[in-house]
């Protein structure tokens, strides 16, 4: 299947963008990240500490690499599957009905708990990435097609972000009316 | 094909415009959901009883200029304890600051207790400085404040018009709408309500 540079390229974009804030938050708060990734126990005690140094540096590669058309394929296959990890991660705690556990997915300042709503946002962003390692349609580029990748990419940014803000107002909605 | 590429660029451009409008309203709900989120139990209190006359005390405030507290004088007075180490209590100054600008004939005296060094901190974060700040235990001794953060109301007579636990701006509001109302706490009013014939209420 082949996919239009557009469409490839705005993925790429907006997945660049949202990598390197999610970096930014793990690399910026590590201990809040070690307890972050210890919390979802998943992995040996042992590996934690290398595992919360080794997801930002993977996220800031990616960010990097999908920047480049010759090494976006590779780097979309590598966002594809961190997602999935992500998601996985996520589905066997709540799996284990740990809805309690922080998600740590934007910095402590925006905490919220574990929720199915995660796992929808972690397939929309897959399908991103699959939109950034496609093969793509070889076609001449002009002005007005590099306004639309960037226009589009913000759009998408702005749109996730939205989604993830409301996806942690929820628990605040229902912990009012006494759901939770 | 001239207008169609304008219309195509000006559809994106007012795309991103809404999506900024929609992330701007989703974090505006979720500053709402934080401000009214549920406050602690009512408590029954302790001290002076509201009605009763303010008991007077004279404190010195940061600079050590001494402020008077419960005499009669002008202007209304409202007494916020709070202490650095209260996270309620900072995200309550930006409220009472609003509420000192709009009233013109109410004082407000920060009161606490603790570190110098802390309060520094907190008065620039705030911007505080020129507002009556008092560092003493005496004051919280005496009208016998347990939880913080706490606000008293003292009339322009001396009286002590309403007080109580706030952990909100509607709490905040609240003690000055008991003073309007002539009943000292809102379970008096509902007593009052209940009593007055002609006035339903559900049983």
């Amino acid at each position: 299947m082949m996919i239009d540079p557009i469409i490839s390229t705005s993925a790429a974009l907006a997945l660049s963008v949202i990598f390197a804030s999610a970096a930014s938050h793990k690399l910026r708060h590590p201990h809040w990240f070690r307890r972050q990734v210890h919390e979802y126990e998943l992995i040996p005690g042992r590996l934690v500490p290398a595992a919360a140094r080794a997801l930002p540096a993977t996220e800031l590669l990616i960010a990097a690499g999908l920047l480049w058309s010759t090494s976006r394929p590779y780097a979309g296959v590598m966002a594809l599957l961190l997602v999935s990890l992500y998601g996985v991660a996520i589905a066997i705690n709540l799996a284990r009905g740990r809805k309690d556990i922080d998600c740590g997915c934007s910095g402590p300042a925006m905490r919220q708990p574990l929720q199915p709503a995660l796992l929808a946002r972690n397939l929309a962003l897959a399908i991103v990435a699959l939109g950034a390692l496609l093969p793509l349609v070889d076609r001449p580029l002009g002005l007005h097609d590099s306004f639309i990748m960037i226009a589009a990419g913000t759009v998408l940014v702005l749109l996730y972000t939205a989604t993830d803000l409301w996806i942690s107002n929820r628990p605040l909605l229902l912990k009012l009316s006494g759901e939770q | 094909m001239q207008a169609l590429i304008v219309s195509n660029i000006l559809l994106w451009l007012l795309l991103i415009a809404t999506s900024l409008v929609l992330l701007g309203l989703i974090r505006q709900i979720g500053v709402l959901h934080s401000r009214i989120a549920p406050a602690g139990a009512l408590m029954l209190d302790k001290g002076v009883e509201v009605g009763k006359p303010a008991p007077q005390v004279t404190a010195a405030d940061r600079f050590g200029r001494p402020v008077n507290i419960g005499y009669a004088g002008e202007r209304s007075t409202l007494l916020f304890f709070l202490s650095p180490t209260c996270p309620i209590c900072k995200s309550l100054l930006p409220a009472i600051k609003s509420m000192n600008r709009s009233a013109n004939n109410l004082d407000v005296i920060y009161v606490s207790d603790g570190e110098a060094l802390e309060h520094d901190k907190l008065i620039s974060e705030a911007g505080l400085e020129k507002s009556t700040y008092v560092v003493s235990p005496d004051v919280g001794m005496t009208y016998q404040i347990g939880k913080l953060p706490y606000a008293v109301l003292i009339g322009q007579d001396g009286t002590l018009k309403a007080k109580g636990l706030v952990n909100s701006r509607e709490h905040l509001d609240s003690l000055f709408e008991t003073e309007l109302l002539g009943s000292s706490t809102l379970q008096d009013y509902i007593k009052v309500q209940t009593e007055s014939p002609g006035v339903h209420t559900p049983s």
